[in-house]
């Protein structure tokens, strides 16, 4: 028994605008949420609104105005963008990828109409078990990406559509005939018989509407209701780039497979470079004769298209490569892109000492939740997440950010005697040190564990501050100002 | 007869006379007065005078709360404006200083963010891999933080850097007119003080009593080259680092 099929439609109202607020954030423009947006188009030399945002719209602005009217009613600071429809299709295609999270089968309406994309989410119900839920983090999460989406869910997707462009409709009855998508002479044709709703549309014989208002009509009717069955043709991410080269038997000289690997990576990445991406996860996968095949697989810090560097990231591990009794084929396939970064050479050099180093080679410091002074530093891989270096320091560990703390913390807590005869005095290492100025306590404890400490800040008469650890009658140095 | 590569030819001129006015490029502003800057583009060597009682106890430390101010300087400066992302290298575990006084009294992070730290004695090592020193990466590592662009300020553990090793930093240490220069800092033990290397400067850091209630250290130029800011030979200048945790202030480096 086949799951009756549950279809999500999104409905994008208004993609233009936010794509060129997009692009102006890409671009580095800051425009703050209340700055409205008209998108311009040119039709006969006449520049008119291609589209607005909401707050443009309460304004007065609609498509199709003239911009000089746009302008009169919409006064400054206002963001004015020309309309570019290959960025916006292209956009559209990287959101219905995006939405594969929800469903693996995803398809942008080629219906005409405000853009809009279908998801089926037949068979997901395990993972979407309350569809009420699902369209809000939809809504939420497209919101967030800076998309203006409305969400419906229904069996057809005709009518998730219908029900996703007209929010206030509760049933698809009390649809529009608008919201079928059909052309705008057949809506006019019907509204002259005072057929203004789905429900008003589906009570009329069928048979005599394809004669008067079209084919479509009825076609998308029946899609809406389930009675004709309709097609989802799924949009497929383009796989990475990957090259092949199969020599004519067995080879042996490790020379010549370099070389050959070399040919393979730059036509790799000369294919990257064409997507505008970069990549992040290399594989070479080398068929041997006589033994196993080989993969080496290579990660960089940053995505990239220098095959100059992914070679001298992968030669070394080249050199040690098992080749059996020769290689017979190479195959260099990217299993991961990226965005292609600032190009400051930081990521290259990241990589570089990563393969000589090791990740433990490159670290940056980070924070642990822990009332030992000691014990609060953590020494992050800087391979581990990328480069967000900013996102590691956003924890909330360092609540104590006024309390300063000495430059070089003792690894081994060095045994001291404070005497406090006439003055407070320091006998370190057989030294008789007076003490200048002293600053404490600060009592650092940890309830949990039932232990506490103070700790002391202490300057020598010649000016070098010290920070004293005390724990019952023990005295300790903790670290130094050095 | 052999062409030598222009920017072989520049790096050479440049070799030739290490001055920042040859470079083009003024020092830090602010870390000095106008005519006391610390020259970009050429290595200096900074090390922590040890009076007994010594502070390790084994080896030496370096100055960390004055290498902090210093680098915080190189995050705060309007010099490296061209660079989007400024980072700082700390190359050695000996160099690297508390993650915590690196957080200034207002909460600011941004040193921390900045910081890469480099450990080139890591515990991982690729199988198979000839075993190389502590030290010979150490010098690699500082080599390729100094020739890479996106790095503002390399700090590194120069211990037992000889001549050749010293030349070498040197020698990275120079980068292509059009590139942002970087401040090299050679981190040294006071054991080495009389030891000759290729650096154009050498300071001596100790702390200074002050009466701001905060660490005060001040560096003493030991020896320098012909470096704009000191141009004579053995010109004596003392640079004083201070920083306040009570006070409002940020870590700041000024001259005296």
């Amino acid at each position: 028994m086949h799951p009756s099929p549950r279809i999500l439609a999104i409905c994008l109202p208004r993609w233009k605008t936010d794509c060129a607020r997009r692009e102006a954030a890409r671009r580095g423009e800051r425009l703050p949420r209340e700055v409205p947006t008209i998108v311009i188009s040119v039709v006969r030399a006449q520049r008119i609104v291609a589209s607005c945002c909401a707050r443009a719209s309460r304004a007065g602005v609609h498509p199709g105005m003239s911009l000089a009217h746009a302008r009169a009613l919409c006064p400054k600071p206002r963001h004015e963008a020309p309309e570019c429809p290959e960025r916006e299709q292209a956009l559209l295609r990287a959101c219905a990828l995006w939405c594969q999270r929800y469903a693996p089968i995803t398809m942008i309406e080629p219906s005409p109409g405000p853009c809009a994309i279908i998801v089926d989410l037949t068979g997901c119900e395990r993972v979407h078990p309350c569809e009420t839920t699902l369209a809000r983090r939809v809504e939420s999460e497209l919101a967030r990406l800076g998309c203006v989406a409305r969400v419906a869910i229904a069996s057809t997707a005709a009518a998730a559509l219908a029900l996703a462009q007209e929010s206030s409709a509760r049933d698809l009855a009390s649809c529009s005939v608008r919201a079928l998508r059909v052309e705008g002479a057949a809506v006019a044709a019907l509204a002259l018989v005072n057929v203004r709703t789905i429900g008003e549309l589906a009570a009329l014989p069928r048979a005599s509407l394809p004669s008067r208002y079209g084919e479509a009509l009825l076609r998308r009717l029946g899609e809406a209701v389930g009675e004709v069955a309709e097609f989802i043709v799924p949009i497929r991410a383009e796989p990475p780039p990957s090259a092949e080269w199969i020599f004519n038997g067995p080879v042996t000289n490790r020379e010549a497979v370099e070389r050959a690997t070399g040919e393979l990576v730059e036509e790799v990445c000369a294919k990257l470079l064409a997507r505008g991406r970069g990549g992040r996860e290399f594989e070479l996968l080398a068929c041997c004769a006589d033994a196993p095949a080989q993969t080496l697989r290579l990660t960089l810090g940053a995505a990239s298209v220098r095959s100059r560097h992914v070679m001298r990231m992968l030669a070394p591990r080249l050199e040690r490569m098992p080749m059996g009794m020769g290689v017979e084929s190479l195959r260099v396939a990217v299993l991961r892109m990226g965005r292609l970064g600032a190009g400051d050479g930081i990521a290259e050099w990241i990589d570089t000492l990563v393969a000589r180093l090791g990740s433990s080679g490159v670290v940056r410091a980070g924070f642990v939740e822990n009332h030992d002074p000691a014990r609060a530093t953590a020494w992050i891989r800087v391979t581990r997440g990328g480069f967000s270096l900013q996102a590691a320091f956003r924890d909330a560990s360092v609540a104590a950010v006024g309390a300063w703390r000495p430059s070089f913390a003792a690894a081994t807590p060095e045994r001291i005697e404070v005497a406090q005869a006439h003055a407070p005095t320091l006998r370190w290492r057989r030294h008789e040190v007076a003490l200048a100025a002293w600053h404490g306590p600060e009592r650092i404890a940890s309830p949990w564990e039932g232990t506490s400490a103070d700790y002391w800040r202490v300057c020598t008469p010649e000016g070098r501050w010290l920070w004293l650890r005390r724990c019952g009658s023990e005295w300790t140095l903790a670290g130094v100002w050095s | 007869m052999r062409r030598i590569p222009d920017t072989l030819r520049e790096r050479l001129a440049a070799l030739g006379d290490p001055c920042a006015g040859t470079l083009g490029i003024p020092g830090i502003p602010g870390i000095g007065d106008a005519q006391h800057d610390l020259a970009l583009g050429v290595v200096h060597e900074w090390m922590s005078v040890e009076e007994p009682p010594p502070l390790a106890h084994d080896g030496w430390i370096a100055p960390h709360g004055a290498l902090v101010a210093l680098a915080w300087r190189v995050v705060l400066s309007p010099h490296w404006s061209m660079v989007a992302e400024r980072r700082v290298a700390w190359v050695g575990r000996r160099v690297w200083p508390s993650p915590r006084s690196m957080i200034d009294e207002h909460g600011s992070r941004a040193l921390l963010a900045a910081s890469l730290f480099i450990d080139p004695a890591p515990t991982e090592r690729v199988s198979g891999e000839p075993i190389r020193t502590e030290r010979s990466n150490r010098l690699w590592a500082a080599e390729q933080a100094l020739a890479c662009d996106g790095i503002c300020a390399v700090i590194f553990d120069a211990d037992g850097f000889d001549m050749v090793a010293s030349r070498r930093t040197q020698l990275a240490s120079v980068r292509a007119r059009d590139r942002p220069a970087v401040l090299a800092i050679a981190v040294r033990p006071w054991s080495q003080r009389a030891e000759l290397t290729a650096a154009v400067s050498r300071w001596a850091i100790r702390p200074v009593p002050s009466d701001a209630s905060a660490p005060s250290w001040s560096a003493e130029l030991m020896r320098g080259r012909s470096v704009a800011g000191f141009a004579q030979v053995g010109q004596r200048m003392l640079l004083r680092a201070s920083w306040s945790w009570c006070g409002g202030e940020s870590p700041r480096v000024r001259s005296a």
